[in-house]
């Protein structure tokens, strides 16, 4: 188990702040955020690489806050691998290894990993691929108490890491499982997050926007910044009405219906719509299984359209700027083309509300949950 | 036409070079050569300056590297202050450097203590290590530091993570990385500490068969005339600096890399 509570450290022009989670041993937090958002310095914290002015980590039952990286039992494989180019692969992997049955353990985690073959290769002439897994052997050789990872696949090329995902997913719960140490992984990408852990943490600006279980983050985004993150429409608007479950926004002059409770007219909140929940149509008619729900309907202008493998992104022009995906069946079947006049319709209940004070909320519950675990 | 003129001064100095080498050793007789090269006294300054030059090439070294170290990684108050300092010895005339050292020890009481009490430095071989090391020492500084600059610090991180302290990091890590520009520093700081004359002749003197290092006996030859002898040593110091740079131009095209 790893606890990080009210951690804050100050650099030149950034700063983390009051960050606060905690993983249980066999369980994987994936940390996303966008560049600059402080999750290398999050990771260089936990390993002690980095002295942070405020706050606590406890590793195990250890109280690790203080503590030189040396003592705190890490395994940290960081961006771009870092493995010693004047070590071959074995003595990579035993580097952390001082006992006489050293390289005997180090062959153990090399046969593990199935790269014992790889023993006596000069790392400068490993594969992306090959270099992961030396760097995770590496760590994993010195009996870690947490695994840290940051941005492992991010040095590959496109095809690579594609192939390399599943893989590093398969590497990850085979560890969990056998090892049962907490992992935190850290990446901007979002595949890769909703694919390798159960829990997500969304990091902006040297702070921790939100954190639970990753079907609850990606499903009910506790910020503007989160949902924007996520990849979801995102607008600012007013309550101008509030009716039992349902609320009328004004955003940006459009008014947007949506499912919602404990709103007052004149208050200030955001608005987040994923792109792959609107339809479009020439028409201005309802699709039929929607005709019994609560629907918005608003006419736009479309500003562009890209066709990307099946889906085709639509950017509309409806007062609020909106992006839409949708699924190409046949290309022949899609037949809106830039400057159209289109009928933009979701459901309200597909329109997140996020009310201002939802953020802080969120996070202490998820805090407390995690801590609970 | 830029090209030509490029080429131009190209061929020039590679010509003024060779002619340089070349009218030496027209101007030295073979036999007379041989003769002087096997006097007594050229075979006690080949061997005082090779003592001495490496003496103090190794202690510049292991003062050096440290020093080199801490100034390409870490952060401190003053550190530029302490940046320019270092470069004030290469920055003053050798002779200067010489002056200032033989004022210290003859007219300051800690330098009077030291050279009174504890190694005598003034007109004595000691002198001449302590001369060469004031000059390559910094040198050696400034070899270092863009070798120590140019190594990831990640590798350090890493492997203090892997349960090394900072100290094992950089014998283990750092220090074998650095191998290669280390050893050029070494051969270069060796080169410069064998040629030292300015700061040597004004610390430790020009004693025939005392404190006669091979710049000091060229030097005397030349103070008598004994044109054969100066020849002889400037080949000797040629052939020392050609090998040297072809040792450091091999390492650094080659690389004595990990």
């Amino acid at each position: 188990m790893i606890s990080v509570s009210n951690l804050s450290i100050k650099l030149d022009g950034f700063s983390l702040r009051d960050v606060n989670f905690a993983v249980k041993g066999g369980e994987c937090l994936t940390i996303v955020g966008p560049n600059g958002s402080g999750k290398t310095t999050l990771l260089e914290c936990i390993a002690g690489l980095r002295r942070p002015q405020q706050g606590k980590i406890v590793i195990g039952e250890i109280d690790a806050t203080h503590l030189p990286p040396e003592k705190r039992r890490i395994g940290y494989v960081p961006q771009d691998y870092v493995l010693f180019p004047h070590l071959n692969v074995e003595e990579n992997v035993a580097f952390g290894l001082k006992n006489k049955d050293g390289l005997n353990k180090a062959r153990e985690i090399m046969n593990w990993l199935n790269i014992h073959n790889l023993a006596n290769r000069n790392v400068r002439s490993l594969s992306g691929g090959e270099k992961q897994k030396v760097a995770l052997a590496r760590a994993l050789a010195v009996n870690p108490k947490v695994l840290l990872l940051d941005e492992p696949l991010a040095a590959l090329d496109p095809l690579s890491r594609e192939r390399l995902r599943k893989e590093l997913k398969e590497l990850i719960s085979k560890i969990l499982n056998t090892l049962s140490i907490p992992v935190i992984y850290v990446t901007h990408d979002l595949s890769e997050a909703e694919l390798i852990s159960d829990y997500l943490a969304v990091m902006n600006g040297g702070r921790i926007e939100q954190i639970g279980l990753k079907e609850e983050v990606f499903e009910e985004p506790a910020s503007r910044f989160v949902a924007e993150f996520l990849g979801y429409n995102t607008f600012e608007g007013v309550v101008v009405e509030s009716k039992e479950d349902t609320a009328t926004v004004e955003a940006e002059g459009a008014l947007i219906h949506v499912k919602a409770e404990d709103t007052q007219p004149g208050e200030k909140v955001a608005l987040a719509l994923r792109p792959q929940n609107i339809i479009l149509s020439h028409k201005n008619e309802l699709v039929k299984k929607w005709q019994h729900c609560r629907c918005n309907i608003i006419i736009g202008t479309i500003t562009e359209v890209s066709k990307i493998g099946a889906v085709a992104r639509v950017s509309i022009d409806a007062g609020i700027k909106l992006r839409v995906d949708a699924a190409l069946n046949t290309p022949d079947e899609f037949t809106f083309k830039e400057g159209d006049r289109v009928y933009v319709q979701f459901k309200a209940d597909s329109v997140k509300l996020i009310k201002q004070n939802k953020l802080l909320r969120l996070e202490g519950e998820q805090v407390s949950e995690l801590n609970a675990v | 036409m830029l090209k030509a003129l490029a080429y131009g001064c190209l061929i020039f100095l590679s010509l003024f070079v060779v002619a340089v080498v070349v009218s030496t050793s027209i101007f030295t007789n073979p036999q007379e050569l041989g003769l002087a090269f096997f006097s007594d006294e050229v075979i006690f300054a080949i061997i005082l300056t090779l003592i001495t030059a490496t003496t103090a090439t190794a202690i510049a070294l292991i003062i050096a590297t440290p020093a080199a170290y801490a100034l390409s990684q870490a952060n401190f108050p003053g550190k530029s202050i302490v940046d320019t300092l270092i470069d004030i010895p290469i920055a003053l005339p050798p002779v200067a450097l010489g002056t200032a050292l033989l004022i210290f020890f003859t007219n300051t009481p800690i330098g009077i203590f030291i050279n009174n009490s504890l190694i005598k430095f003034v007109f004595e071989v000691p002198g001449i290590i302590l001369a060469q090391f004031s000059v390559v020492s910094v040198l050696a500084v400034r070899l270092l530091k863009p070798v120590f600059e140019s190594i990831d610090p990640r590798y350090v991180k890493i492997a203090r993570t892997l349960g090394e302290s900072e100290a094992r990091a950089f014998l283990r890590v750092t220090l074998p990385l650095a191998k290669g520009g280390i050893f050029s520093a070494a051969v270069l700081s060796w080169a410069r500490a064998m040629g030292e004359f300015g700061a040597t002749i004004t610390l430790a003197g020009a004693t025939r068969f005392k404190t006669e290092t091979l710049s000091i006996a060229m030097y005397l030859s030349l103070a008598v005339a004994d044109l054969e002898k100066a020849m002889a040593i400037i080949l000797i110091l040629l052939a020392l600096t050609v090998s040297t740079l072809l040792i450091t131009r091999r390492v650094f095209t080659r690389g004595l890399t990990v």
